[in-house]
């Protein structure tokens, strides 16, 4: 593996929200960010995102349509969603139950995925339930943090 | 919604409405109905101490209206239309977001989404009815939620309260519920299938009383 293959804990990525007010996101009566977990929906279960080191920095560029706005994330934020430990060789390792892995495609050698493994997590429901449980994470994250780049108003 | 009652008038003030419709408005329900409309023209309303029309043709108009000072001398219990109005508001308001749903084929977000099937969209109606009901019987203020569908066809209700969030899904047998207090899957959620007993726990809980 090439070492430029793994996301470092200190990247940046960016995804990009549909710029829909009131379907992705929203604003309470106080004007704070509202974004709803079906931002981050994806029939593989893997949801997109791109190394902004490989977007120039330009969170631009990782938008799907121009209307779309864009949020970002810390990897390592991404990873503590679901980190658990586990004990190997008489060391303790860690492993990431959420984890962003490089997937770089033809039209976006940035492209990555966040991937979850479902049976780190004990309960039936939350194994079930985990990729709803990653995506409402991640709308936790993308509020706290706001807009990257703000949507265009539809 | 309660009866034509609560929203009539007194018996003088009755025959003062009128509108450019050719339907007459004899009760504030039938204004509400009119406002309701996804495409309202332009009502009237004639007051008995303004003695002229008041042009309505927002929500925000009627609520004036109702707010002014002389509005008060027709003895309205002003903050039971204020909720009574509210409610209705936000009732159609749900309603509409919920109709968007129904108009959607697979792929409809272009990341392979399948369509909310028949029964799921009648058996989240039907839920996000009663939930509103449950709640306004309660007393609780109504928030806003996000209404959409998952990529297996699903509904779902989402509200982002100020440090907790609820989640429910809707499938076309069962309904589970996600409650949300931080960003940690193993210990800072919760799931569970949601049964009517839990609506009003779960509400207090997201509005944290």
């Amino acid at each position: 593996m090439n070492k430029n293959d793994f996301v470092r804990d200190d990247e940046v990525l960016y995804r990009s929200v549909r710029g829909k007010y009131g379907e992705e996101y929203a604003y309470d009566s106080t004007g704070q960010l509202k974004i709803s977990s079906e931002a981050f929906r994806d029939r593989e279960r893997e949801p997109s995102v791109d190394r902004a080191v490989l977007k120039e920095f330009n969170p631009a560029l990782s938008k799907r349509n121009d209307t779309d706005g864009v949020v970002s994330f810390i990897t390592a934020d991404v990873r503590a969603i679901g980190t658990v430990k586990t004990k190997i060789q008489n060391a303790d390792t860690t492993v990431h139950a959420v984890e962003v892995i490089y997937d770089p495609t033809p039209e976006n050698p940035a492209h990555s995925k966040i991937v979850v493994i479902p049976e780190f997590f004990g309960s039936k429901n939350k194994q079930r339930n985990v990729f709803k449980l990653l995506q409402l994470a991640l709308a936790e994250l993308a509020e706290k943090s706001g807009w990257t780049v703000k949507p265009n108003v539809q | 919604m309660g009866s034509d009652t609560q929203f009539g008038l007194p018996s003088y003030a009755r025959h003062t409405f009128h509108t450019d419709m050719t339907t007459r408005m004899t009760s504030w329900r039938d204004i509400l109905r009119f406002l309701g409309q996804l495409e309202p023209t332009t009502a009237y309303i004639v007051l008995p101490e303004l003695q002229k029309p008041v042009e309505i043709n927002t929500w925000s108009d009627i609520l004036r209206i109702s707010w002014s000072e002389k509005f008060t001398t027709v003895d309205i219990d002003q903050e039971d239309f204020y909720k009574q109005i509210t409610q209705y508001w936000q009732r159609c308001k749900v309603l509409e977001q919920f109709n968007v749903l129904t108009q959607r084929e697979d792929n409809w977000d272009g990341y392979d989404s399948k369509k909310p099937t028949k029964l799921t969209l009648d058996h989240a109606k039907y839920l996000i009815e009663e939930l509103f009901d449950y709640i306004a019987s309660a007393g609780h203020s109504w928030l806003t939620p996000f209404i959409s569908s998952d990529e297996d066809g699903n509904v779902t209700l989402e509200w982002s309260g100020e440090k907790r969030r609820l989640h429910i899904q809707i499938g076309e047998n069962e309904v589970e519920y996600i409650q949300v207090w931080g960003t940690n899957i193993d210990t800072e959620m919760h799931v569970d299938f949601l049964s009517r007993a839990d609506y009003l726990t779960l509400w207090e809980w997201l509005l944290d009383e």
